[in-house]
């Protein structure tokens, strides 16, 4: 037998991870809604300005109507929060028949079982339809949501709403005019969030270590910094001697008229670190920039970072924008070796936070698909001969 | 293409219907597996594209009938020459071939073929098993780099048999190769290759590409094997090496130049024997680990550490820590954070020693089988049980019980597993016969199993492997159903791990106690509740089983969920590794551990340096003559700090925190470095590190500020006391009734000063030693705090002490944990007054 192989010869090659995710659904803007039901809509109860923008639109819509709707309660600034709820129970009550069912935001356990038992009321339906608001959503919050969707074996059509907020704080002219006095409000503990709780391991990202694996931190940040610190603090008793390799940061880059923040980003997180005598920590090889908006854009870097780190024990830090830890809970389906570490502030500065309503996007996912695409990433597309492409194993 | 309809397929699965007996040549077939009522018959998954297949028996013997639809065959002439084909294959097991061939008419299947149509039908042996498509995509859990491996060169193997017969199967995909029990006694599982339908001849006219197929689909196994490990993430973290191996043989098998590829291991002009040779050494691990520290500051935490042989390498032992911790019976043993449990727990392990060259004299001092068990790992899964069903107290109790009954037996047959590998390891341990302990978990666990579906019968040809993969995938069963509340897959009650313990006992020839080495066994990990359902297993006493538990000051519990007390005087031997260490002030002790441990990590690197000789004596090596030094001096730059007593006198037990020092001293040293680094850059270097390490305090989230306050402050009070008075103040002191406890008098007090203290104690920025009664009268106590040693050089004090910060009352220790500056600043004052009325009375004498 000649060992000549003849050109032809099928090449079993590595799915492109930018292929894959490029299949999955980008942000639209949210002009209509594609259909005027859903079996399930998860709302948040904040005190920001947004946090009632979807209900008022929907509960606007003369046939519009949820089965079900379940709503998240903060154990944070409920006083504030109270305040927007009555809102929010009129427009629930003229689209919901049925009463809602309110759960505990910061407790991820209970979110997960809460929406496995609305989900599994409808037993009977061949395909689901869930809405979840995230315009107000904490990172514990859409985390855990996304957990208990990507879970569940039904089949479930998910659309995802988010409002941006008119204006955010520090303000572009504050900071344009001074931006030393902008990073040191940023750095300053009282601005917007006012002292946080020990930083905790998700219990439904818990990972998979293995102890002789070295420790590796993604630290996807917010722009204030204590709930990032904190975190990092709590990660590691020997913290105080970490490496540049042994972290990495996935910074914020905002939309067109909120681009400025970036920079505003990076400057106090390297101020942050330079008081702390970690300014070791921060290098042009350990961070990197991506879309706050663009989910896709954070689900491809963090499948690139945690592939190319083999033999880590690898803690995920996911406190950016809301987006981004959309793309990070998607990662997170597929990748549980990661754990996740959270930190849940103690109480928000209502009047420092964001104002206005801004722009409203949706993003509409076939979880079933979505979780399909995402299974691929890292592994190899299997060409038979002449060229035809095997999804899965053929069945006998 | 010819293929069953979704009609015809549909009916197949839900309602079909067939008569009780098929006549093939004149002999009668009964059909198994088929409803006597309605004739309907359970086919399951065996619908292929073209056929179907029937289970069915003739004069006593089982077989299968393999029914193709009419149209899949061009003439009468092909199924007659697929039989010949395969006769071919006769003399080979692996390919099941068609014992009889004929046709056949099923009237209840007129509705939809033609009333004239013939079936085609072939008598095959039946076999039993499930496809290796099943198991990758149903049963992941089951697969290991070890059966990988075996079920690709058994298939490559087929693949090369038919080449050499001038076949092709042509169909050869995972849902065409079955895997099978064979043998009776030594039970083996192997590949049948089924479906042989589409058995062809290759000659030399079919193009290369054709005459290829059976191999193409070989490197599709290789390939869905790869990615069913890659997906299932708890297979992908432990055989990250075994995947990067096959990824090198993907690699090779899509290069379109064989002899590029596998060159090195053809033989002559056999491709085949190559890809073998490569294939056997798939689980070699040939990029491997590193063998060694890249440099001597490596892996400072013991969990860093890369693998065991470098650990043993490392590992240096506390005299009196590791003579405890080698006693053949149950140990408490708590300690601050970093002094070194978890490196001396992995050490003790099977695990571990198994990477041992030579099982010698020094294994012989570890009386018992250890068996590793890190709180870490079972910390999210018990945490879950603990946070949502605390309020149901039997089905918390049952699955916090069996799912850790499940981790520890796990981890037991894994650590045999590992030992039935190295033969020098068997006899070592006096491994006599695992048999009787492998048949009893399994039959415990398969009579306790409670799922629709049985568990696999246990594999003869790696009993302990196979069941340790059944252990994995109920643990996994067990965790789901604890997720969502469901019924547990199996309940395992209190005496399961002593039973097995007794049976493990039984199979190292009743030479070695079982020692469970629960390391990091604290609230943090295993919260209290936690540990009280499962510290009737944790404290059972028995001549065959022990439990070594690592765990830190307050942080665990002796109670058990029926109120039972478990105590130090009974049940354990409990030690104070941290109090040991801080309160011993035995310098020389420190001293050689310090210098044998840095030693051992130059040596693992092949350097020949010496800590001893880099870093050389101390000029102050004595508490006072440092204190004289400190007192008198005033103004210039110091060089007080350096040498190795003043390294050793800084050690409080944190031995990641003493390295992380040492790697500052020692930045820049080379492999060969002859000269010492001087006294003045060893001072600067240990000067800042105690600076930059008390600034971090600050960075602590909770109650950061407030600790860094009373850190420094105490720091400075100390310095002050020692320019002042020539006094060395370290330790705080607070005197109690003999029944009141200072945790409980500081809550009641001030929640805040609480917290603070508990941080305080928990980060080890003090020590707390234990409680003194030597200034005391009866029925008092002294309750004393240190502060870690590694702050003095920032304030620079000395490391002895002649006096003490005294405490006088809770309020004062409040107001000392909240007001530091000021309470201290008073403190001060007071002093400067009394020292006055002193002078003054003095001078009144004179």
């Amino acid at each position: 037998m000649s060992n000549r192989v003849e050109k032809t010869q099928p090449m079993n090659t590595l799915y492109q991870t930018e292929d894959l995710i490029g299949q999955l659904p980008g942000a639209t803007a949210l002009n209509q809604l594609k259909k005027n039901t859903t079996h399930i809509l998860i709302l948040a109860n904040g005190f920001e300005d947004r946090a009632n923008a979807f209900i008022n639109k929907i509960s606007g819509i003369p046939k519009y109507k949820a089965t079900t709707v379940l709503i998240a309660k903060y154990t944070t600034n409920t006083n504030d929060n109270d305040q927007t709820y009555p809102k929010m129970m009129d427009g629930v009550n003229k689209i919901c028949d049925n009463k809602p069912k309110t759960f505990d935001a910061d407790d991820q356990q209970k979110v997960f079982l809460t929406i496995n038992q609305a989900i599994s009321k409808f037993e009977e339906t061949n395909l689901l339809d869930v809405t979840v608001d995230i315009s107000v959503s904490s990172d514990r919050l859409i985390l855990a949501i996304m957990h208990s969707l990507l879970k569940s074996k039904y089949k479930i059509n998910l659309s995802i709403i988010y409002h941006e907020a008119a204006s955010y704080t520090p303000s572009k002219e504050e900071y344009l005019k001074n931006k030393e006095d902008c990073i040191k409000k940023v750095l300053s503990s009282d601005i917007q969030e006012k002292g946080v709780h020990p930083a905790f391991f998700s219990p439904l990202n818990h990972g998979l270590s293995k102890p002789e694996y070295s420790d590796f931190i993604i630290q996807i940040p917010t722009l204030k910094l204590e709930r990032p610190f904190a975190a990092l603090m709590d990660s590691d008793e020997n913290f105080f001697n970490r490496s540049e390799t042994s972290i990495c940061w996935i910074l914020g880059r905002p939309e067109e008229e909120h681009a400025w923040r970036e920079e505003l980003q990076k400057k106090s997180l390297k101020k942050g670190l330079e008081s702390r005598d970690f300014e070791n920590l921060f290098t042009e090889h350990n961070h990197y920039v991506c879309s706050t908006l663009d989910y896709q854009d954070t689900t491809k870097l963090l499948f690139k970072i945690i592939d190319e780190s083999s033999r880590k024990n690898i803690t995920l830090m996911p406190m950016g924008s809301k987006m981004q830890t959309i793309g990070a809970s998607l990662v997170l389906s597929v990748r549980s070796e990661c754990k996740v570490m959270l930190v849940k502030p103690k109480r928000f500065n209502k009047s420092a936070y964001t104002d206005g309503i801004g722009k409203a996007w949706m993003l509409s996912f076939e979880l079933e698909k979505a979780k399909e695409i995402l299974k691929k990433v890292g592994c190899y597309n299997i060409k038979l001969r002449g060229g035809k492409e095997s999804d899965s194993l053929p069945s006998s | 293409m010819v293929s069953i309809t979704e009609n015809f397929k549909h009916w197949l699965k839900e309602d079909n219907s067939f008569p009780k007996d098929l006549v093939i040549d004149g002999k009668a077939y009964t059909i198994l597996d088929r409803n006597e009522e309605n004739g309907h018959v359970k086919i399951g998954n065996r619908i292929g594209t073209k056929g179907f297949v029937l289970k069915v028996k003739c004069d006593d013997k089982t077989s299968a009938l393999k029914i193709s639809i009419p149209s899949a065959y061009k003439n009468e002439e092909a199924p007659i020459k697929e039989k010949k084909l395969s006769s071919a294959l006769s003399d080979y097991d692996v390919f099941i071939i068609p014992e009889v061939i004929g046709h056949i008419r099923i009237p209840e299947l007129d509705e939809y073929f033609k009333q004239d149509d013939k079936f085609y039908c072939f008598i095959l042996k039946w076999v039993d098993g499930t496809t290796l498509k099943n198991i990758i995509e149903h049963d992941s859990d089951l697969l290991s780099p070890e059966n990988i491996q075996k079920h690709l060169e058994d298939i490559l193997d087929a693949v090369a048999t038919l080449a050499l017969k001038k076949l092709k199967h042509d169909d050869l995909h995972l849902g065409n190769i079955m895997l099978v029990e064979q043998g009776t006694i030594l039970k083996t599982k192997v590949i049948k290759i089924v479906d042989m339908g589409s058995l062809k001849c290759i000659d030399d006219t079919s193009s290369y590409g054709k005459r290829r197929e059976d191999f193409y689909n070989f490197v599709a196994a290789v390939v869905h094997f790869r990615d069913a490990l890659f997906k299932n993430r708890k297979l992908y973290v432990q055989h990250q090496q075994f995947i990067a191996n096959i990824d090198q043989l993907i690699f090779k098998l899509n290069d379109d130049d064989g002899f590029r590829a596998f060159g090195d291991s053809i033989q002559g002009d056999d491709i085949y024997r190559g890809i073998l040779k490569e294939v056997e050494g798939l689980s070699s691990d040939n990029l491997g680990n590193p063998k060694k520290l890249n440099n001597p500051f490596d892996a400072l935490s013991a969990e860093h550490i890369p693998t065991n042989d470098i650990l043993l390498k490392l590992f240096v032992h506390y005299d009196e820590f590791y003579t405890k911790l080698t006693s053949n019976t149950s140990l408490l043993m708590h300690g601050p954070r970093g002094c070194g449990k978890t490196m001396a727990f992995r050490y003790v392990s099977v695990n571990t020693q198994l990477s041992s060259i030579s099982f010698g004299e020094e294994l012989k001092k570890i009386p018992y089988f250890g068996v590793y068990i890190g709180c870490s790992q079972l910390q999210p899964y018990l945490s879950w049980i603990n946070n949502v069903y605390s309020d149901d107290t039997s089905y918390y109790q049952k699955s916090v019980v069996t799912f850790f009954s499940l981790y520890l037996c796990t981890e037991l047959v894994e650590t045999f597993y590992n030992v039935s590998l190295n033969q020098e390891a068997q006899k070592f341990y006096e491994v006599k016969n695992t048999k009787t302990l492998t048949n009893f978990i399994f039959a415990k666990i398969q009579e306790q199993y409670q799922n629709s579906e049985s568990i696999p019968e246990l594999s003869t040809s790696s009993p302990i492997q196979h069941l340790k993969n059944i252990l994995e995938k109920i643990k996994a069963e067990v965790y789901n159903s604890v997720l969502n509340k469901k019924d547990l897959p199996i309940i395992l009650g209190d005496a399961f791990i002593p039973e097995v313990s007794l049976k493990a006992y039984g199979a190292l020839n009743k030479s070695r106690k079982i020692a469970y080495l629960l390391d990091d066994y604290t609230f943090n990990r295993i919260p209290e509740k936690i540990q009280e359902a499962l510290n009737k297993i944790v404290w059972f006493r028995s001549h065959y089983q022990q439990f070594s538990i690592s765990s830190e000051k307050n942080s665990y519990s002796t109670k058990d969920y029926q109120g039972a007390n478990y105590d130090d005087t009974r049940e354990y031997d409990k030690v104070d590794f941290g109090s040991m260490i801080v309160a011993g002030d035995d310098n020389e002790n420190h001293k050689s551990f310090i210098i044998d441990m840095m030693n051992h990590r130059f040596k693992s690197l092949g350097w020949k340096v010496k800590l001893e000789d880099l870093i050389g004596a101390s000029k102050y090596r004595t508490h006072t003559s440092l204190l004289e030094f400190l007192k008198n001096h005033s103004g210039g730059s110091l060089d007080c700090y350096h040498g190795i007593d003043i390294i050793s006198y800084l050690w409080s037990g944190d031995i990641a925190l003493i390295l992380q020092l040492l790697s500052k001293i020692l930045k820049d040293i080379s492999s060969d470095q002859e000269e010492k680094i001087l006294p003045s850059k060893q001072h600067k270097a240990i000067k800042t590190f105690s600076e930059t390490y008390e600034r971090y305090i600050q960075n602590f989230h909770v109650y950061g500020k407030e600790m860094s306050s009373v850190a420094k402050s105490f720091g400075d009070y100390s310095h002050s006391a020692l320019k002042n008075d020539g006094h060395m103040i370290r330790n705080l002191e607070f005197s109690l009734s003999t029944g009141e406890d200072i945790w409980a008098l500081l809550k009641n007090t001030d929640p805040s000063a609480h917290g603070i203290a508990q941080e305080l104690i928990k980060k080890t920025i003090f020590i707390e030693l234990i409680d003194s009664k030597a200034k005391e009268e009866n029925k008092a106590k002294t309750v004393r705090w240190q502060l870690k040693k590694m702050y003095y050089p920032a304030h620079n004090i000395t490391f002895g002490k002649n006096h003490y910060l005294d405490i006088r009352n809770i309020d004062e220790f409040v107001c000392f944990l909240t007001k530091p500056n000021q309470f201290l600043d008073e403190k001060k004052r007071n002093k400067t007054n009394k020292n006055k009325t002193n002078k003054n009375q003095m001078e009144l004498w004179k």
